[in-house]
């Protein structure tokens, strides 16, 4: 178990999993044994490859499940002292937007079209708890300041069309923070931009997290960029969570899917020779073996790693991991 | 209003080219519209009245002639302005406004037997030539300008309404829906501000164009006498009564022809001009 914190998480999902029904027999479980902790202010990374089931925790935290077929078959999810598990429509109507922003993967699609931008700011502030409607113009243009949109009065006129893919992203950062939610999911939200403006991005939320202290669930398939923007990373595999620590000491990975995700990070290639890769390819969803789901691309599997469940996150010091033999790994290191 | 609107959406970097011909358009359809106000005001003559010797040709007093009955020709083309365009205004709006509603509504119904039944009724109809409908429907409804409004808003509907559903199926699926769900809207909201505007910025540009079409319509039909009845000044009727005169008496034909055709250029002036900088917007 991770040491106490002194404070109560601001979401904490345990032992969190999700199936998404199959007709006739029991669900596909996609998920299990999801368990992660966010606290107010922290920056987290959500890290995992394709099938992994970030995307799957992600909609469960944000509460689109269900429109998908899939649900929440065991585990808990709280938002403070709310279960989410167990919110009913009404409650989600509550939360959604108001506690629990999002910043969606499409930044170029995810804004309405035929509406300008000063409309759609409007729309977001009005979800504020005590929304100021005539102040709106002026938390809109300050809402443009602090994503650092220029030229505020122009682009509060502009329709989503006529601007970058950067800038709409910036967009949709503001409509997220704008009914000032205390919470904000951002599911990869540097998808499809450049690499100079994703740094732009990333850098925005970090700044928006230290200006209005809001918590942030960063999804990204992309080690470096949560290692150099988060505090605390978690990474997911076929399903579970495997590790879970700060960003300084995700350094040192006491997993051996970490270690892998660490080698292979591009910016370390050797110019002229071939990239680093996990050798093989992760255990396809509802095929996942007994024991540990990495022992197939493990190079310290031992014998009692193919055996049982699939291992829980244990550590200390907030340095947590699903490995039967971290030990064996600083070794091999 | 429309125009405004659309115009609005592509806002100052549109295509030069498009930029000018809706000014064309706008300025053709403005004064024509300015002097179906004014003519019939001014004129010192009713379009209806019988005030000169019959089948003069144009001249000073009379500019476009008199007609077979002696009416004074340029009167009568301006009078009928406002109710050739009002009456293709509302043949254009009542089935907008319906079929975009349908369109919606199969969008969204999870009835499949409701959508089935539609669907099939939106094909039949439009599968069917609107003209010879429309004929086969005044027949049941008796000739006049009003039976063509009835008859344009019972079948013009359908091809809105297939619009309307292709694109609110697409609309349906679009992030920014999501999006607006995520940020906690009300369905209503979402449906009023977020899907509505998406599906019937497609219908009104088709409606745009359909104005043409619809304009040409309720001349065509009230030229086979199905329309305006006399003395009502309408350009299709006034074509159609000059017919057994058209040799000696050109122009009680060529004026309103020209009306209408000037009506129909500044129209699709503008219909062009906007698709134009649709295209050439970023």
């Amino acid at each position: 178990m991770t040491t106490k914190p002194v404070t109560a998480p601001l979401v904490d999902v345990r032992d969190l999993k999700i199936g998404i029904a199959r007709g006739g027999g029991d669900p596909l479980v996609v998920v299990d044994r999801a368990n992660f902790q966010l606290h107010a202010g922290e920056m987290l990374g959500l890290i995992g490859e394709s099938g992994s089931g970030k995307t799957m925790v992600c909609r469960a935290l944000i509460g689109t499940l269900a429109r998908r077929g899939a649900k929440v078959l065991d585990g808990a999810i709280r938002l403070g002292a709310l279960d989410l598990v167990a919110a009913d429509e009404a409650i989600w109507r509550q939360v959604r937007g108001r506690r629990l922003g999002y910043v969606p993967q499409s930044a170029l699609a995810g804004l309405n079209p035929v509406m300008t931008i000063g409309d759609q700011l409007a729309e977001a502030i009005a979800q504020r708890p005590t929304p100021n409607r005539t102040n709106a113009a002026a938390v809109a243009r300050e809402l443009l300041e602090i994503v650092a949109i220029h030229r505020p009065e122009t682009v509060l006129q502009q329709y989503p069309g006529q601007l970058s893919g950067g800038m709409r992203q910036r967009i949709m950062i503001a409509c997220a923070i704008a009914p000032g939610p205390d919470v904000i999911v951002a599911d990869e939200p540097t998808t499809g931009l450049d690499v100079t403006v994703q740094a732009g991005i990333m850098q925005l939320l970090r700044d928006i997290r230290a200006r209005l202290g809001t918590a942030i669930i960063l999804v990204s398939h992309d080690l470096a960029l949560v290692d150099a923007y988060c505090d605390h990373v978690v990474v997911m595999h076929a399903g579970a969570c495997v590790e879970s620590a700060s960003v300084s000491r995700i350094a040192s990975p006491r997993h051996p899917y970490t270690a892998a995700l660490n080698r292979s990070r591009i910016e370390l290639a050797v110019p002229g020779s071939d990239l680093i890769t996990i050798a093989g390819a992760p255990p396809a969803v509802g095929a996942w073996p007994p024991g540990c789901r990495f022992a197939e691309r493990c190079e310290i599997v031992q014998s009692d790693c193919r055996r049982g469940d699939h291992p829980g996150l244990r550590g200390l010091n907030g340095h947590a991991t699903a490995c039967l033999h971290p030990d064996l790994m600083v070794a091999a290191e | 209003m429309t125009a405004v609107a659309l115009e609005a959406t592509t806002a100052s970097d549109g295509n030069t080219a498009g930029r000018v011909g809706i000014r064309v358009g706008a300025a053709m359809l403005g004064a024509m519209l300015l002097a179906g106000l004014l003519v019939p005001l001014l004129s010192e003559y009713h379009p209806n009245e019988l005030i000169a010797v019959p089948l003069q040709p144009p001249s000073l007093q009379f500019l476009f002639g008199t007609d077979q009955l002696g009416r004074d020709v340029f009167t009568r083309v301006f009078s009928a302005v406002y109710r050739d365009l009002g009456v293709a205004f509302l043949g254009v709006s009542i089935p907008l406004v319906t079929g975009t509603a349908v369109g919606v509504l199969l969008s969204v119904s999870t009835s499949r037997v409701l959508v089935a039944f539609v669907t099939s009724l939106i094909d039949a109809i439009n599968a069917l030539p609107l003209l010879v409908l429309a004929i086969a429907l005044i027949a049941l409804f008796g000739p006049g300008l009003q039976s063509i409004i009835i008859v344009l808003a019972m079948t013009n509907w359908a091809r809105y309404a297939r619009i309307a559903r292709t694109r609110a199926m697409l609309v349906k699926q679009q992030a920014y829906i999501e999006a607006a769900r995520l940020q906690g809207y009300p369905a209503w909201r979402i449906l009023l501000r977020h899907f509505l505007p998406n599906v019937s910025s497609e219908t009104i540009a088709y409606g745009l164009s359909d104005f043409i079409l619809v304009i040409m319509l309720i001349s065509g039909l009230s030229y086979l006498t199905l329309g305006a009845a006399p003395p009502t000044a309408e350009w299709g009727a006034m074509m159609s009564e000059g017919r057994p005169f058209v040799q000696d008496a050109w122009w009680m034909t060529i004026f309103p022809g020209l009306a209408l055709c000037w009506a129909g250029i500044s129209l699709s002036f503008i219909t062009e001009g906007l698709s134009r900088r649709e295209r050439g917007g970023p």
